[in-house]
């Protein structure tokens, strides 16, 4: 309950950190009760108002907290806050007094209200780091797009007609099981996405969790993904008591056909893995391949 | 995004909720003319997700396969769309008859012409109309073009694609982990077992013949982009029900505001662009500013389809979920009002 309870008092500094949206709408509220004599929808605004209030006070959050099932972070309680509704619609008034009924007449007041609720709109929202994030992404799915296509077409994977069975490094394995539906993993995105696991009572054996360290190791990443920046990083992470031999035991013990290791892997730890394979990699892109 | 491939499938899927959603109203809201299009197609889509969640629960409580399921599903679709069409067609047979008897038949067409150019009058848009009109289209085009930049890039905290993808692959419904491939050593919740958007998506896919990525960013994504604006229009309706320049300023309001939004997974503009398929995108940009104009509108029995449709695409507390508060907090203003409040 302490958890839950100081989950809802951070959440609320947590959504109102990076953009302005919250400010926003709380704005819009004031407007709007500054107003409230002329006001024509006075349902929206105090339903508004109080869902509001119920979001922000950290006991009332959490109760939403737990009504929600508490499957889903703090942020989703905001989904019974009209926000978009209520801003819209605070804005839409304001916009209409200015312009007087929406004349063009009346331009001399408009015009700078106008630009104003733009320029705060522009201000409000900090986008551009959104879309470096989301090229990001779309690069790593268009990679892993043409990953697997490769790996149709290679001959190392002309095994057998059993279904491929990929170890790959992160940002492939996120995007494989939706790109192509016949390829099977070893661990999936809920490996370090924890939010995942309330989809299945399935978990993952400690071999297999080891696996993915390793991977990471290898990716030179921390488990949370992050990229070291340096090498003596490397050495920070406990990455000594990980054996090449013993994970790439598991690999096939779980069924792994196709091994798929990073370009920039240390040099070291690829020729622990073509010494166990006993066979050179081949190349695709960026990648080197190991059929095990 | 292919577009070509993906504009034939929306298109259909867009007459179909209409053309369901019109019939609905016409058996709930005989005539009603406060009803637009965008109610036609939220409505529309509300009795979708009802057939997909019929067919869903039949097949996992029935152990079916996914083929059998899409089947059922096909059947209970074609079924829900000949009673619309009858009953649209009836309702316009015998309400054009019983019009023509009340007054004679010359004074019928009299007074019919004089409807026509009546409502020509109104429907006549001045320059200001067209421009904000221009606006909010311009608007929404570009926030479409960004919407297919990147769709289906983000994937966190959902696996709605890699779902659907297994129920294709393996013919059944949760038979193996849609994160691995592999079958299920534990199982999953009941709760989770029973939500039908997968089943859904995974449907559209075996329709359409497009793969679960294409159809789940491209399709679905596209679908509630112009739902949730649907929508947003049918508050702007209950807020400013005759005043043509105060809709379009609010829905030009709303397009800036998602994109504002855009900027935090979680916010409304984030999840419309990026994430449009997710159930919680469907309750929170469609589903709740729609029950928000219903309730403004007092329009209770679409009201109720809201929350059971929530229930079926959104993991909730035993069905209640977010659409239930918002209608428990917006009723008991209502009420107020209707005993003589403040409001």
């Amino acid at each position: 309950m302490a958890e839950l309870l100081r989950n809802a008092y951070t959440g609320w500094f947590r959504i109102t950190d990076h953009g302005k949206m919250m400010a926003l709408f709380l704005t819009a509220l004031l407007f709007l009760w500054w107003n409230r004599e002329k006001e024509e929808q006075k349902r929206l605004l105090y339903y508004g108002t109080a869902s509001a209030v119920c979001c922000i006070l950290p006991v009332t959050a959490a109760a939403l907290m737990l009504y929600q099932t508490r499957f889903y972070d703090y942020e989703w309680i905001w989904s019974i806050v009209p926000v978009t509704v209520v801003t819209a619609y605070a804005g839409t008034k304001l916009l209409r007094e200015s312009w007087q009924g929406f004349r063009l007449k009346s331009w001399r007041r408009g015009l700078p209200v106008t630009v104003g609720i733009l320029l705060t709109a522009l201000l409000c929202s900090p986008v551009d780091r959104i879309d470096s994030m989301l090229e990001e992404k779309e690069q790593q799915k268009e990679n892993a797009a043409q990953l697997l296509a490769d790996l149709e077409r290679n001959s190392v994977t002309d095994i057998s007609d059993a279904k491929i069975c990929l170890w790959a490094p992160r940002e492939i394995m996120e995007y494989a099981r939706g790109l192509d539906g016949d390829i099977l993993l070893p661990y999936g995105r809920n490996m370090w996405e924890e939010s995942l696991d309330a989809y299945t009572y399935d978990s993952y054996s400690e071999e297999v969790e080891e696996m993915y360290r390793w991977m990471c190791m290898a990716e030179k990443r921390d488990v949370d993904g992050k990229l070291f920046q340096e090498a003596s990083d490397v050495q920070g992470e406990e990455t000594a008591v990980l054996s090449t031999k013993v994970c790439l035991e598991t690999a096939r013990k779980e069924g792994v056909t196709l091994l798929v290791l990073p370009q920039d892997i240390d040099q070291a730890l690829l020729n622990e893995v073509t010494g166990f394979v006993g066979a050179q990699p081949e190349r695709i892109m960026e990648y080197y391949l190991f059929s095990l | 995004m292919n577009f070509v491939s993906e504009s034939l499938p929306t298109l259909i899927v867009l007459c179909v909720c209409i053309c369901l959603g019109k019939g609905a109203l016409e058996l709930f809201y005989k005539r009603d003319r406060a009803l637009c299009a965008a109610d036609a197609l939220i409505t529309g889509e509300l009795i979708i997700i009802g057939l997909a969640a019929a067919a869903h629960v039949g097949a996992v409580f029935t152990g079916q396969s996914f083929s059998r399921c899409t089947v059922m599903f096909l059947i209970l679709l074609t079924a829900a769309l000949v009673c619309c069409c009858g009953l649209l067609a009836v309702r316009r047979i015998f309400g054009r008859r019983s019009q023509k008897k009340a007054m004679g038949e010359d004074e019928g067409q009299k007074s019919e012409i004089r409807q026509k150019s009546e409502m020509k009058q109104k429907s006549g848009w001045d320059i200001g109309e067209k421009c904000l009109a221009v606006i909010f289209c311009a608007l929404v085009l570009y926030q479409f073009i960004q919407l297919s930049g990147y769709a289906g890039a983000f994937t966190q905290g959902d696996m709605t694609v890699e779902t659907a993808g297994s129920f294709l692959q393996t013919d059944g419904i949760y038979q193996v982990n849609p994160m691995t491939g592999q079958p299920y050593t534990a199982g999953l919740p009941l709760r989770l077992k029973i939500l039908c958007l997968p089943t859904l998506y995974g449907i559209l896919c075996r329709i359409s013949g497009l793969s679960p990525y294409d159809a789940v960013s491209g399709i679905v994504s596209v679908l509630v982009f112009f739902s949730s604006y649907a929508a947003f229009y049918c508050v702007a309706e209950s807020l400013f029900s005759d005043q043509r320049k105060n809709r379009l300023c609010f829905m030009i309001m709303s397009v800036i505001l998602i994109w504002v939004g855009s900027y935090r997974y979680g916010a409304d503009g984030f999840d419309l662009l990026y994430c449009g398929y997710r159930g919680v995108t469907v309750r929170n940009l469609v589903l709740i500013p729609y029950l928000i104009s219903l309730c403004l509108r007092r329009k209770w029995k679409l009201a109720v389809l809201c929350i059971l449709a929530e229930a079926c695409i959104v993991w909730t507390l035993y069905g209640l979920g977010a659409c239930v508060l918002v209608m428990a907090g917006l009723y008991p203003f209502e009420r107020r009002k209707r005993h003589g409040g403040t409001s």
